[in-house]
């Protein structure tokens, strides 16, 4: 199964993300230069952290118009799997994959640190076998971390269980001291309506090895996995019945 | 002679429409969106002596130069303030056009 991460200029987590994946038996990660312009050979598609386009104007605003933006926006609309990690989940907002935006910090400090975050649904593919209320210990590290979206898109997200991750403390509840950017309702990670395209702050990419200090990461890239293999199971099926 | 009217391409353009705009783009945070780093500098001109001060908001100041025609350009130059200059979720933006005035000729 094969996985695409994408390189922007400025993207800093490429190698780590392609490491993650390639660390777990039956994936394998590819680097695709942002200028490339077709994402068919891939089963999914990584957008990693960093920095691209060095964050000018805004994180992600450059890099939403870069040549394989319109590959990742058409095969997301496809119902491929789409995971922004960071920068990669701003970059996802910026290009209108996701709802909401990422703004500053409210602390104005650039966060680096272990965060707990606590899983918000069941039967999520990107975090299968991992039931709701389960926490995972990620990594943080940026600038620009802080969710924002406005009433009724916060109404909606709530309602279509579209929040997958909640900063928690070391125990599971949701409290402002486990919120490290100011986000509302202490949202880490999101997905879409059609719940194929998913982007979080946290870092699964460095937590994906016990010795990093967390190996929790790795489930999301090994529930990708999981997810695919049970897609392509069911369209095999309704092939061979046609 | 300014050095990008060298480049043949963009004097050509020039030479045909003989003007040159001027824009300001303004890009605001939407009142709903706190700006930690305007609240940082409220606080700091309130600590300097100014305690009247109520509110500080910052955003982003642009100014752009353009070859062109003023009509053909504003309903692209909006599109591309919504798309690229700001984040509609979270900023609005103001467009301000300076009078074209004819190019001066080069002594």
């Amino acid at each position: 199964m094969k996985f695409a991460v994408i390189q922007f200029p400025g993207s800093n987590c490429d190698q780590d993300c392609v490491a993650a994946i390639n660390g777990i038996a039956g994936l394998k990660a590819e680097y695709i230069w942002h200028k490339e312009t077709s994402l068919d050979n891939f089963d999914a598609i990584v957008l990693p952290g960093g920095f691209a386009y060095g964050d000018y104007l805004r994180c992600g605003a450059i890099a939403r118009f870069s040549p394989i933006m319109r590959a990742v926006t058409s095969d997301a609309r496809a119902g491929k799997l789409v995971l922004g990690t960071c920068n990669g989940f701003q970059i996802l907002c910026e290009a209108g994959l996701l709802p909401g935006a990422l703004v500053r910090n409210r602390s104005l400090r650039f966060v680096c640190d272990m965060v707990t975050t606590r899983v918000e649904v069941d039967d999520f593919p990107f975090t299968q076998g991992c039931p709701k209320g389960t926490l995972l210990r990620m990594p943080v590290a940026h600038g620009e971390g802080c969710f924002f979206a406005d009433a009724e898109t916060l109404r909606n997200l709530n309602d279509n269980r579209q929040v997958i991750l909640r900063y928690a403390d070391s125990r599971g509840r949701i409290v402002p001291e486990s919120n490290p950017n100011g986000s509302i309702e202490n949202i880490a990670g999101i997905c879409n309506r059609e719940r194929n395209v998913f982007g979080l702050m946290p870092h699964p990419d460095r937590a994906s090895d016990a010795r990093l200090g967390s190996a929790d990461g790795a489930k999301i890239f090994r529930s990708m996995m999981q997810t695919i293999s049970a897609n392509s199971a069911i369209s095999e099926r309704t092939k061979q019945v046609a | 002679m300014k050095p990008e009217s060298r480049n043949p391409l963009v004097s050509a353009v020039s030479r045909k429409y003989g003007e040159k705009m001027k824009v300001k783009v303004l890009v605001m945070p939407k009142a709903a969106v706190l700006d930690p780093q305007g609240n940082a500098v409220r606080d700091a001109m309130r600590h300097l002596g100014m305690p009247e001060v109520c509110s500080v908001r910052i955003g982003k100041y642009m100014e752009i130069d353009i070859d062109g025609e003023n009509g053909e350009l504003e309903p692209r130059l909006h599109g591309l303030c919504r798309d690229l200059l700001s984040n509609p979720v979270i900023e609005d933006y103001e467009l301000q056009k300076e009078k074209p005035a004819k190019r001066k000729r080069s002594k």
